[in-house]
């Protein structure tokens, strides 16, 4: 069985090359050098997450019709008096657990929670699962946090383009600038 | 199904036939001129607006409140007069404050109305900020009207950017989105030029696409992990049901903040995901509480609020009057922020008895921040702000004692502070370990890393680098050596003012770098990649030699 890791911190790790102009000879590779400048790749400042670490692991290889089990970890970096997890899935994916909500009490702070879901792809193609986790702090605030997880099946090449508004169409300005416009609500007199 | 036409009039009568779902806001009907132009002109005018949605405002819930949506002007955007027959540019305008536009075009002619989600300022200077879908080749993002004659006499067109919320869904196009972080754009830069008129702000674009999912780190399909900035733009979120940012004001202004450090200040950071509560390598805890910070003052809201989830009814969120509760100090961004918003903000509370305003904050900034030898931090923000602002040195030091800061005898290098962050002792401080040409550390350099169910934790965190102080009295080549333990493979970063002049990673237990370098003042880096980046188990120390 092949294991996949992937990993979120917070909503993501991001691995975003830095084009800073202050660090343009960073990448000269040489032999003997490791392929990048690692310790730069992180620089890509994202928003501030909720206080709660949640990663992954697709505990199987996706394949069609075929159980996909997941385990999700959740370490809170505060006490909370319970984590609330939940999920959803789209494309052709079923979910095959008897409900897509869990929740833990009393959870000290650095503790890790593991909750494994279990789903089973109808499909070829990009599918993803919408995963939200709900830190209750001890002072009863609900701090919530959602990432996606990809699950690819099969061959992906052909059919996975971004979807554009309904009823928006792409012009070119006169410098051509393409346009996406949509629709005004108007009103005349 | 996906509908994208290039036809006018193809989309003009899908418009009309609608897709099915809740009845469509009424359009006004196509028409059609009765007589010729004659040369006069007239005039159109109106306003225009965008949705907003705004947070709930119920105690500990941050999602969005669909029943209170506001129609808000769309202030300082381009509005165009476009003629129908050939979709070009006839008259163009920039609307005001409230969103009104005044435009002069010729009579008996088919005109649309557009807007354009950009603001494109030419006072002081040309500043442009664009709203582009990144997963549509880049393409602008506008509203337009209905064609319609301008006929005789002067006429009111209204344009209102709709948030496609049908009661329960996201039925229509959220073409209010692109405008709403616009908006919060538009505040942004008006907050920077109360403190500074003349700022001229480098063309900036804002990504936005309802396929930003939080997943991937391919920007151009949408798979933009988290809403960030890049160096080149900024992406948000807009994943229905999962993450949506556009009207998480905090969170875009937030962003802004990081565009206003590259282009005007500046920003060591190392990047990657964070909380308010973790004990992170300075920079980023500097960085990151500057943007939250920056949210609070350019917003006037001190409630940071961030909406996920189903419906987008959930969320998280801080107050910037709230004290971090637990690891506060120098490597806490939840600190960074709190400082920096008392420093700011008009209300005394607890330690805070300043007041400063922007003014003095932005001056360092764009000034000391920015050419400090030092590693960008509270510590080079801190202490620039004292020495240029002496009658408030009783007051920032009171701010910031009580965040677990040495504050009266802070230099740039924090080299007087004792917050060891709760790591083993040499595990975070001294924070600059300082070192001679000719000499090697006396004591081992050791950093640390957590690795959480066999995944190391994103590289950065309080103690995952280390930093060294050099200051080269005779110009010369140098060489700086780094040796670890046999299952290490340390590397070094050696900087300039902020400026990395050169990286040493090598594979292997020791590293090395030579450089030319002139009489200065100089940082080192170093860190165990192996710590980092696979999964050894700390800690990993060093001896730095400098020839």
């Amino acid at each position: 069985m092949k294991l996949l890791t992937l990993f979120f911190i917070g909503t993501s790790s991001l691995l975003f090359a830095c084009n800073s102009a202050n660090n343009t000879n960073a990448n000269s590779a040489q032999p003997n050098e490791k392929p990048t400048v690692r310790s730069l790749e992180h620089r890509s400042p994202g928003k501030t997450t909720a206080p709660i670490n949640v990663t992954y692991q697709l505990l199987d290889k996706p394949a069609l019709s075929s159980p996909l089990r997941i385990e999700i970890s959740m370490q809170p970096l505060v006490a909370a008096s319970a984590i609330k997890l939940e999920y959803a899935v789209n494309g052709n994916l079923n979910s095959v657990d008897p409900s897509t909500q869990a929740s833990f009490d009393q959870v000290n702070t650095g503790q890790v929670i593991k909750h494994v879901i279990q789903v089973v792809p109808q499909g070829n193609g990009q599918h993803h699962i919408n995963l939200f986790v709900t830190l209750v702090t001890q002072d009863g605030q609900s701090q919530s946090t959602a990432l996606m997880i990809p699950v690819t099946v099969g061959d992906i090449t052909t059919n996975q383009k971004p979807e554009h508004p309904n009823k928006a169409f792409i012009q070119q300005d006169s410098h051509g600038q393409p346009i996406i416009s949509v629709p005004a609500q108007e009103t005349r007199q | 199904m996906k509908i994208f036409r290039h036809s006018l009039v193809v989309v003009f009568v899908l418009v009309i036939t609608g897709c099915g779902g809740p009845p469509a806001p009424a359009e006004p009907p196509v028409l059609t001129c009765p007589a010729a132009p004659t040369g006069a002109m007239v005039t159109i005018s109106g306003t225009a607006t965008y949705d907003f949605v705004p947070h709930s405002t119920n105690a500990n819930e941050f999602g969005l409140n669909y029943n209170a949506i506001q129609q808000r002007p769309a202030r300082g955007v381009t509005i165009q007069a476009l003629n129908s027959s050939n979709s070009a540019v006839i008259s163009s305008t920039t609307s005001t404050s409230s969103g009104g536009y005044s435009l002069s075009v010729p009579n008996n002619t088919n005109v649309t109305i557009r807007v354009l989600a950009e603001l494109r300022q030419t006072t002081p200077a040309v500043s442009t900020f664009r709203l582009v879908d990144n997963t549509a080749g880049n393409a602008q993002w506008a509203m337009q009207g209905a064609q319609a004659c301008t006929g005789t006499i002067a006429q009111t067109r209204n344009l209102n950017a709709a948030s496609g919320w049908d009661g329960s869904v996201y039925a229509r196009p959220r073409i209010a989105a692109p405008f709403a972080i616009l908006d919060a754009v538009y505040d942004a830069v008006f907050f920077i030029r109360t403190s500074a008129p003349n700022t001229n702000f480098p063309a900036l674009d804002l990504n936005w696409s309802p396929n930003n999912i939080p997943s991937g780190n391919t920007n151009a399909t949408g798979q933009i992990g988290t809403s960030h900035y890049n160096g080149t733009g900024i992406y948000i979120l807009g994943a229905a049901n999962i993450d949506t940012d556009e009207y998480d004001r905090h969170v875009i202004i937030h962003e802004f903040s990081h565009y206003f450090e590259d282009k005007f200040s500046r920003s060591d950071s190392t990047g990657g995901s964070h909380s308010a509560t973790e004990r992170l390598d300075m920079r980023l805890a500097f960085g990151e509480g500057f943007g939250n910070a920056f949210s609070a003052m350019v917003s006037g809201d001190p409630s940071y609020k961030d909406a996920s989830g189903p419906n987008q009814s959930r969320g998280f969120g801080f107050s910037l009057e709230t004290n971090p509760s637990a690891n506060i100090g120098w490597f806490n961004e939840g600190s960074v922020q709190s400082i920096l918003y008392d420093l700011y903000d008009s209300a005394n509370d607890g330690a805070d008895t300043v007041s400063m305003g922007f003014a003095p904050l932005y001056t360092v900034l764009i000034n000391q921040q920015r050419t400090t030898p030092a590693l960008t931090s509270i510590f080079t923000f801190i202490t620039a702000l004292k020495a240029t602002n002496l009658g408030q040195i009783t007051a920032i030091d009171q701010l910031v004692s009580a965040q677990g800061i040495v504050s009266a005898t802070m230099d740039a290098y924090g080299t007087t502070e004792t917050n060891t962050g709760g790591l083993v002792t040499g595990g975070a401080l001294p924070i600059y370990t300082p070192i001679t040409v000719g000499s090697t550390t006396t004591a081992p350099l050791c950093t640390t890393a957590t690795i959480t169910n066999g995944i190391p934790e994103v590289p950065n965190k309080l103690g995952n680098r280390r930093f060294l102080r050099l200051n080269i009295t005779t110009a010369g080549p140098r060489t700086v050596i780094v040796s670890g333990d046999p299952a290490s493979d340390p590397d070094i970063f050696l900087y300039a003012n902020g400026i990395l002049l050169q990286p040493a990673i090598a594979v292997g237990t020791a590293d090395s770098l030579v450089r030319d370098l002139p009489v200065g003042d100089y940082v080192i880096e170093v860190y165990d990649d192996n710590l980092l980046f696979s999964t050894r188990t700390g800690p990993s120390c060093f001896t730095i030699t400098i020839n």
